[in-house]
Order: C-alpha cells, then sequence, then structure tokens
C-alpha cells in the first residue's frame, strides 16, 4: 500500500535521485516544500528551471555562464596571459576562493580514465589548445586533482603544451594547513619533500 | 562481524556522497572487493592515500551489510615514479583493467595477485622493455584463468614439425598442413615461436636479460590481443588508450 499520495510520492522520487540524498531525506525535504508559501515554491522551481535553461558554457573557459563569456573571462582586470586548468567548475570557485590568482581558467569538465573509458578528446583539451594557439599566453597553471587521473591529464596535457614553447606549472602537494605529520601518509610526504623550497 | 587482515592492491575508486570513495580493491587473500573507504576525500583524512590507484598497501576491511569498510590502512608501495609517466601510467591502467573486468568478485587467485603485483613493479623500475612486459602479462594472465595456449605441438595434428602459424580461436600453433583449419592464422616467425615458448616456459626474473626485435614484441602484442579479444570477450578502452598513447 502507498501511504503517500501521488503527486508526493513523485516529488520524493525526484528528489531521491539528487546526489547524497535517500529516500529518508527526500521525504523531509518533500514535507518541508509543502510547508512552504506557494510563492517561495514557484521561486524554487523557477529558478531551477531558469538555471537550466540559461545556463551554457562560457565561450572561453567552458566554465558555467549565462551569458557569452564569464564574469571572469570578461574582466579585464584580470590577467589574460595565465591560464589555471582545472576539471571541475567547482575547482574555479575553490581557486577564486583563495583571493590569490588574477589570471584565467580553462575548465575540462572530467579528467583522463582509461580504465573508464574517458580519452583526451572526451574533455576540453582540444578547446584548450585552440586559445593557446589563438591568444598570447604565457603560463599555463595545471590545477587538476592530485590524484593518478588527475596528474596523468596534467602530465598529458604539459606533453601537448611544450612544442608552443609556453611555461607550465603544476601546482604544489603536501601537507595541509593545519595537519599532523605524524597522520600524514607516505606518498603525500614524498611529495612534500620533493616539492620543498629554500626559505 | 567479518573481519579481514590483507595486503592488496587498488585497481580503481570512485567517489560516491559528499567526502566518501569506493575503492576497488584486489585482495591477496580473498580476490577482488568493493570497500568504502570514509571520509577519503578529505584533506585531513588518514584514508587520503588508501585509494590511490595501483599502491600496494595493508588493508584491515570489515564487512558491512552491502559494502566492506576501510578500517585501517598502511601503505606497502605507492608507485610514485609512475605518476610523472603518462606511458607507464597507461601500462599500468591496462595490466589493472585486464584484472578489473575479468574476475569475479571475491574469487581468490593468487597467481593473478602475484602476476600484477610483480608486473607493476617491474614496470616501475624500467629493467624490462614495457611492451615485452605486456605480452608477458598477458601470457602469464591467461594461463593462470585456465586459457593457455598450447606452443609446442600443432593444436590440429599434433605433429611437431613446419610450425608456421597461430590460430586464436583454436588455442595454439599450427602446422602448414593444418593451417586451412582456422580462419584467423597469423603467421609466426621462427623467432617469435621461440620467444612465445620462452615466455610461456619462464617468468619474470629471466626475461629481462633478453633482447627482442621491436617487430617480434608488436607480432606477439597483435596476436595476444586477438587471443585475448576471442576467449574474453571484453573491450579494454584502456588498451586503446595505450596504443594512442604509445603514438604520441
Amino acid at each position: 500500500m502507498n501511504v503517500y499520495s501521488r503527486s508526493l510520492s513523485r516529488l520524493i522520487d525526484e528528489l531521491s535521485r539528487l546526489p547524497g540524498i535517500g529516500r529518508k531525506t527526500a521525504q523531509r525535504l518533500a514535507f518541508y516544500i509543502l510547508d512552504m508559501p506557494k510563492g517561495d515554491v514557484i521561486n524554487l522551481s523557477n529558478a531551477i528551471l531558469e538555471a537550466k535553461n540559461n545556463l551554457k558554457y562560457c565561450n572561453k573557459c567552458y566554465n558555467f555562464t549565462d551569458s557569452d563569456l564569464c564574469n571572469i573571462c570578461s574582466d579585464e582586470t584580470r590577467d589574460s596571459s595565465t591560464i589555471c586548468v582545472v576539471s571541475d567548475p567547482k575547482d574555479v570557485v575553490a581557486m577564486e576562493k583563495t583571493r590569490e590568482y588574477r589570471g584565467l581558467y580553462h575548465v575540462l569538465h572530467g579528467v583522463i580514465s582509461p580504465m573508464d573509458g574517458i580519452g583526451p578528446e572526451d574533455i576540453k583539451i582540444k578547446e584548450l589548445l585552440e586559445r593557446i594557439n589563438n591568444n598570447d599566453i604565457k603560463e599555463i597553471i595545471l590545477a587538476t586533482n592530485p590524484d593518478i587521473e588527475g596528474e596523468a591529464t596534467a602530465m598529458y596535457i604539459a606533453k601537448l603544451i611544450k612544442p608552443f614553447g609556453i611555461k607550465v606549472t603544476r601546482i604544489a602537494h603536501g601537507v595541509p594547513v593545519g595537519g599532523d605529520l605524524e597522520y600524514t601518509d607516505s606518498v603525500t610526504l614524498s611529495r612534500a619533500l620533493e616539492g620543498r623550497r629554500e626559505m | 562481524m567479518k573481519f579481514i587482515k590483507t595486503e592488496s592492491i587498488v585497481l580503481k575508486s570512485r567517489l560516491i556522497g559528499e567526502s566518501d570513495k569506493v575503492v576497488t580493491l584486489f585482495t591477496k587473500t580473498n580476490g577482488k572487493i568493493q570497500a568504502i573507504a570514509k571520509g577519503a576525500r578529505n584533506s585531513k583524512s588518514r584514508f587520503l592515500g588508501s585509494s590511490h590507484p595501483f599502491s600496494i598497501g595493508y588493508y584491515v576491511l570489515f564487512q558491512g551489510q552491502n559494502y566492506y569498510y576501510v578500517d585501517q590502512w598502511e601503505l606497502i608501495h605507492s608507485f610514485l615514479k609512475m605518476d610523472d609517466d603518462i606511458l607507464k601510467f597507461s601500462y599500468a591502467s591496462y595490466f589493472a583493467d585486464v584484472v578489473y573486468k575479468l574476475l569475479e568478485e571475491e574469487e581468490r587467485n593468487i597467481n593473478v595477485y602475484n602476476l600484477l603485483k610483480y608486473s607493476l613493479l617491474l614496470l616501475e623500475k624500467g629493467s624490462v622493455n614495457d611492451d615485452l612486459l605486456a605480452v608477458l602479462f598477458n601470457l602469464k594472465f591467461v594461463t593462470f584463468m585456465g586459457y593457455m595456449p598450447e606452443v609446442d605441438h600443432c593444436v590440429s595434428c599434433g605433429k611437431k614439425e613446419k610450425i608456421m602459424y597461430f590460430s586464436p580461436t583454436k588455442g595454439g600453433i599450427l602446422c602448414e598442413n593444418c593451417k586451412s583449419t582456422a580462419d584467423d592464422i597469423f603467421y609466426l616467425k621462427r623467432d617469435t615461436l621461440n620467444i612465445l615458448r620462452f615466455l610461456l616456459k619462464y617468468g619474470f626474473n629471466d626475461i629481462g636479460k633478453m633482447v627482442v626485435q621491436k617487430a617480434t614484441v608488436d607480432e606477439l602484442d597483435r596476436l595476444m590481443t586477438k587471443y585475448m579479444d576471442i576467449h574474453f570477450d571484453k573491450i579494454f578502452q584502456s588498451k586503446n588508450f595505450l596504443d594512442k598513447i604509445k603514438n604520441m
């Protein structure tokens, strides 16, 4: 016997399709939505639809945007000769939070993963090369994740960019700020030692 | 609650939930197992390195309702050099892919475990030609899975003379008279046949000293690729990737 009405059951089903949301949480969210004022519910559903309809890839960096160029690419005060290559739009947000970086980005939308059948042609590497070809770029910062797929992607891109004669750098790996050496695994520590700098 | 304490090789890992990872381990004692490393994406997690593909570690796992969970983990070998070399990474991905796709969950196979472990170690060390190592890996793998090719006498008539062909479908070599019994025949040079016999007879310790021409290794690679294709009927995307990187 289904204890929920058809509409409520459908709402719970749809919500439980979201990542990290199981049936129990979906049920709680559904009841919360039912308790919300009608105006707020309309705003929420419109916001979802609007985001889905209006958001597209930026023509330059392939981050999500609602115009042809994203806010970062259209900002003339930023350093257009440096590109930071990241694998995911969420990584742009993480980098921006540092407030240290003033260059542009390039979002790959994935990493090379031979076992999952994701090759270089499945991510935005070709677009990056076109960008380098058509613009005066001085440095490419490879900021893919420091896991094996991220490293492989970075190595692959570095190999492709080498003939252009552009400076290619890789973000540093090491012990996190506030971390404890005793509990840091040996891989991370080896990397941290490799990338040590003079003081 | 069931606990497993074992040496394992990480075959692959994927993200699950907000900060967890599902790690596919090839354990020495229990075969292929999927285990959740809780909080492994967190930068301060003690399981941070436990999902690094190809690394060898000592794992303590406990069995939950649907999955195993990583309880403790200690690194044995990390293959750090592989991270810096896309070609070696591609070979390692292929080795792991073969084991991942062709072994059933919790199917213990100590021979395949040792094969993968020593193939990865030799790959990192670089003392053996990578392509020859891949051929040896494929040959030993099919042998341990029960599909050893017959290279001593003709699979059709049993003769030992005038051996000139190899048929993946028939599972071995064919003599001049029996070549018409198979549709998929590879012409075998004398050298290639000798190397094939040597590789099947001897192990990793002996191939370091071998000097084999590139054309012969390529021939063996094509032959083994076809052999695995026919007997296992799986597509290895990692092999296509490897071939692409080799031609870069």
